[in-house]
């Protein structure tokens, strides 16, 4: 996405603005416990009681979370 | 719904969605990037639960067995069950054919470059099929462990196949595919006498590492061995749905990122 989003906002509204990543942590919450703890990606019991019900409740999102517009002149960037 | 709402936001993301910003105007958009595709997915499911079908989507590695499996499947549940099939692949209609040669109604849906099946691809090929008079529809993914995984088709079920081959270390190094799983099946069984290699343990304490406790299965598909308790496994699927339908609710296989919809649940 970070190589081709040049690509793609070029020539649109986006150009020249600037796409920021940022990488959520890995959380799961366990059903057990109650506890949400950090986990690996191919460790996903609960690092508090080692219990194996547990959901991933960080970590798996993909999701646009915001867009910063800058208005002051009367241009937009996305 | 709520992406626009804002109730996607987990513990994990809170702080990006609300971080201050200094001379700009930031706006919380919160908008799951496979949005699109998961609608197209529901719609899909509506129409698998309109006619009462369970649909189940394969997925794997090239080369482990799907379609031997279902070759074995549609055999013996031919007098039991109306089955159709989806078979995703880049090229050829090699896979459509096989099972056509076995009587049974199948698509193919060839990809091109893509990696993977999506919603949109399938509910074209929805259209392709006699959905009414049919029980249960295979849904063969493009075989590849990283990407069919996040994608939603419509599917009741995802069941992941490892055959013997391969390693039985697949679950730890692909966590995203084996994370999806509703039931995962060990398949070319009848090698492991062969294979010094492979645990069937191994391969089910690196997947219960992965917090799952879906069923493990052996089977050999092409020597008809250990295929009961698959059989027994999608019959009780098929009455599960019938009755989700019968009492107007439905179900989504595993894959959907559970943060978001944990969130949903909790608000």
């Amino acid at each position: 996405m970070q190589h081709a989003y040049p690509f793609a906002s070029a020539g649109t509204l986006a150009a020249e603005s600037t796409l920021v990543i940022e990488l959520a942590p890995l959380q799961v919450r366990c059903e057990s416990c109650g506890a949400e703890t950090e986990a690996e990606p191919n460790r996903l019991i609960c690092a508090g009681c080692g219990g194996c019900h547990t959901q991933l409740v960080s970590g798996d999102e993909m999701l646009l979370m915001s867009v910063e517009l800058i208005t002051a002149e009367g241009s937009n960037h996305v | 719904m709520c992406d626009t709402c804002g109730c996607n936001i987990t513990p994990g993301n809170r702080e990006f969605a609300y971080k201050p910003v200094n001379g700009t105007t930031a706006v919380a958009v919160l908008k799951n990037l496979l949005a699109r595709n998961d609608d197209q997915a529901i719609h899909n499911r509506q129409h698998f639960d309109q006619q009462r079908l369970l649909a189940i989507n394969l997925m794997s590695s090239p080369g482990s067995g799907k379609t031997a499996l279902l070759e074995a499947t549609i055999d013996a549940l031919r007098n039991e069950y109306r089955i159709g099939v989806i078979e995703g692949d880049l090229e050829t209609e090699n896979d459509a054919e096989r099972i056509r040669a076995k009587g049974v109604p199948a698509y193919q849906i060839t990809t091109g470059s893509a990696c993977h099946l999506d919603a949109h691809m399938v509910h074209e090929a929805l259209h392709q099929f006699p959905l009414a008079e049919m029980d249960i529809l295979f849904i063969e993914n493009v075989g590849n462990l990283v990407c069919p995984a996040s994608f939603d088709l419509g599917q009741h079920r995802n069941v992941v196949l490892l055959s013997v081959t391969e390693g039985d270390d697949k679950p730890a190094k692909y966590p995203v595919m084996f994370r999806a799983a509703d039931l995962l099946l060990l398949t070319k069984s009848d090698l492991l006498p062969l294979l010094d290699d492979f645990s069937p343990a191994r391969v089910e304490a690196n997947l219960r590492n992965l917090a799952s406790t879906v069923p493990v299965m052996q089977l050999a598909a092409r020597k008809v061995l250990g295929l009961q308790p698959w059989l027994d496994w999608l019959r009780s699927e098929l009455a599960r749905q019938r009755a989700r339908v019968g009492r107007g609710e439905t179900v989504q296989s595993r894959l959907q990122p559970n943060g978001a919809h944990l969130h949903e649940a909790a608000t």
